[in-house]
């Protein structure tokens, strides 16, 4: 039964890895695509969200069988709440990918635009958030989810510097206003990247000091 | 004369204003009923909160659409351009403020479903200063009022602290007697949630005094222009 459990376990975290690392290219395409004014590829972003989709299903599937065949308690059952919470996470992290890749169009003829706001360096930042709070999870790494909360302060610092930026630019050309709109959208899509990752960060933070608290009160029952 | 077209421009204004202002009193609620169903270990009422999210992401959506059209439509500038920027920042915090409550009502669920451990007497009250001070971001968003968000700002550090305290006296009782572990984690996951909630009232906050001090300073420019 243990060693079952186990087994499940270790295909959950499979699930998880090959599911972290489709949002990331689900990122990286719709950001490429934005930078490039590239439709195709924006196109291709979208249609691939179905495949995300389905990676969630199975994760919460898994999730669900494991929680009712092996009745888990304490750790066990924290570790599963704990990954179906990241498997929303990462599903709606796919979703904003997708909302990226349906501002190309709209922005197709405003690359130049959108190279003189810091909205690549955003990006960047947020991808790396996304990659390494899983990796924190799937490690048990509470320094590296610690190094993905400070990196939201420089996200939400660059979401209100090219906000700023983009009503200045607004209000001396108002022509530019409906691109700005879009721009504006494209950067809070950014800033709630990083909120994900930062949501699975703490969960991992979380997870840890529950650990170590355990640790220093071992609970009667316990593993 | 007011033109049509502006006419058309303030009622649309007008109607967000309203649509902002009914998402904020459910985004309020939410986090209210939350807390109730923590106090009162009431599960359906955690389950009604956790139900009627989708009404909060609905209008996140609404609010959206209707700011890029009239940015799009109506290529406003000055005032009405940076509250309309302004209503794009307020509309996420409130959504996310749904997204907390969601995890509030999901601890109370369990906090029900566990023993009587009673809940940390700091956490009702942390409860009711963060609803204050989102009441107060989202009234002074609506009403341009930058003092009442100052007052905002100042509550952020007190619900930090509070926060701070919860999580160490907690993770205390735990070391104390274990047996009571899933409740008390469940108890500090409401704090931290409190406390985001607390941050994103601040983050509305400060977005209304931006706001205003930019008009503050536009009118200072245009009252130094005619010669005394």
């Amino acid at each position: 039964m243990q060693r079952h459990f186990e087994r499940s376990l270790q295909e959950l975290k499979d699930t998880l890895v090959g599911m972290g690392s489709l949002v990331d290219r689900q990122i990286d395409c719709a950001s490429q695509a934005l930078f490039e004014g590239d439709l195709p590829a924006a196109r291709e972003v979208i249609g691939r969200d179905g495949i995300v989709d389905e990676y969630d299903n199975r994760v919460d599937a898994l999730c669900q069988s494991m929680l009712a065949l092996n009745q888990p308690v304490a750790g066990d059952l924290r570790l599963l709440m704990a990954a179906l919470r990241i498997n929303k996470q990462l599903e709606r992290i796919g979703d904003i990918a997708v909302n990226i890749a349906e501002r190309v169009e709209p922005l197709a003829d405003q690359t130049g635009l959108i190279r003189a706001t810091r909205l690549a360096e955003m990006l960047q930042i947020a991808r790396i958030m996304v990659t390494d709070s899983l990796n924190a999870f799937l490690t048990s790494d509470p320094a590296l989810a610690r190094r993905v909360m400070d990196s939201d302060y420089v996200v939400d610092g660059l979401d209100r510097h090219i906000f700023r930026h983009l009503v200045k630019v607004m209000e001396d050309s108002p022509a530019l206003v409906p691109v700005g709109a879009h721009m504006l959208m494209l950067s809070r899509h950014v800033e709630r990247l990083a909120d994900h990752a930062t949501n699975i960060a703490e969960d991992v933070i979380f997870q840890v000091d529950a650990q170590t608290v355990r640790h220093a009160a071992p609970e009667s029952g316990g593993r | 004369m007011a033109q049509p077209f502006q006419r058309h421009f303030v009622q649309e204004l007008d109607q967000l204003k309203s649509t902002i202002i009914r998402m904020g009193s459910l985004a309020e609620h939410a986090i209210a009923d939350a807390l109730t169903a923590l106090q009162d270990r009431r599960e359906d009422l955690a389950q009604s909160v956790i139900e009627s999210d989708p009404k909060i992401d609905a209008f996140e959506i609404k609010v959206d659409d209707a700011v890029v059209d009239l940015l799009a439509l109506q290529q406003p500038v000055a005032t009405d351009l940076r509250f309309l920027v302004g209503a794009l920042k307020i509309n996420t915090e409130l959504e996310r403020v749904g997204d907390h409550a969601v995890n509030i009502a999901e601890s109370a669920r369990a906090f029900a479903r566990l023993s009587l451990l009673p809940i940390h007497p700091e956490i009702p009250r942390m409860g009711a200063i963060a609803h204050t001070m989102l009441h107060n971001a989202i009234d002074g968003f609506i009403r341009g009022d930058a003092l009442i968000c100052r007052e905002v700002l100042r509550n952020d550090d007190l619900i930090d602290e509070m926060n701070k305290r919860v999580v160490r006296d907690l993770v205390e009782a735990i070391r104390k007697d274990p047996s009571h572990l899933d409740q008390s984690l469940e108890l500090i996951r409401v704090s931290r949630n409190l406390e985001r909630v607390a941050d994103l009232s601040t983050n509305i906050a400060e977005e209304v005094i931006f706001m205003a001090e930019a008009r503050v300073v536009k009118h200072r420019f245009q009252d130094r222009d005619p010669a005394p």
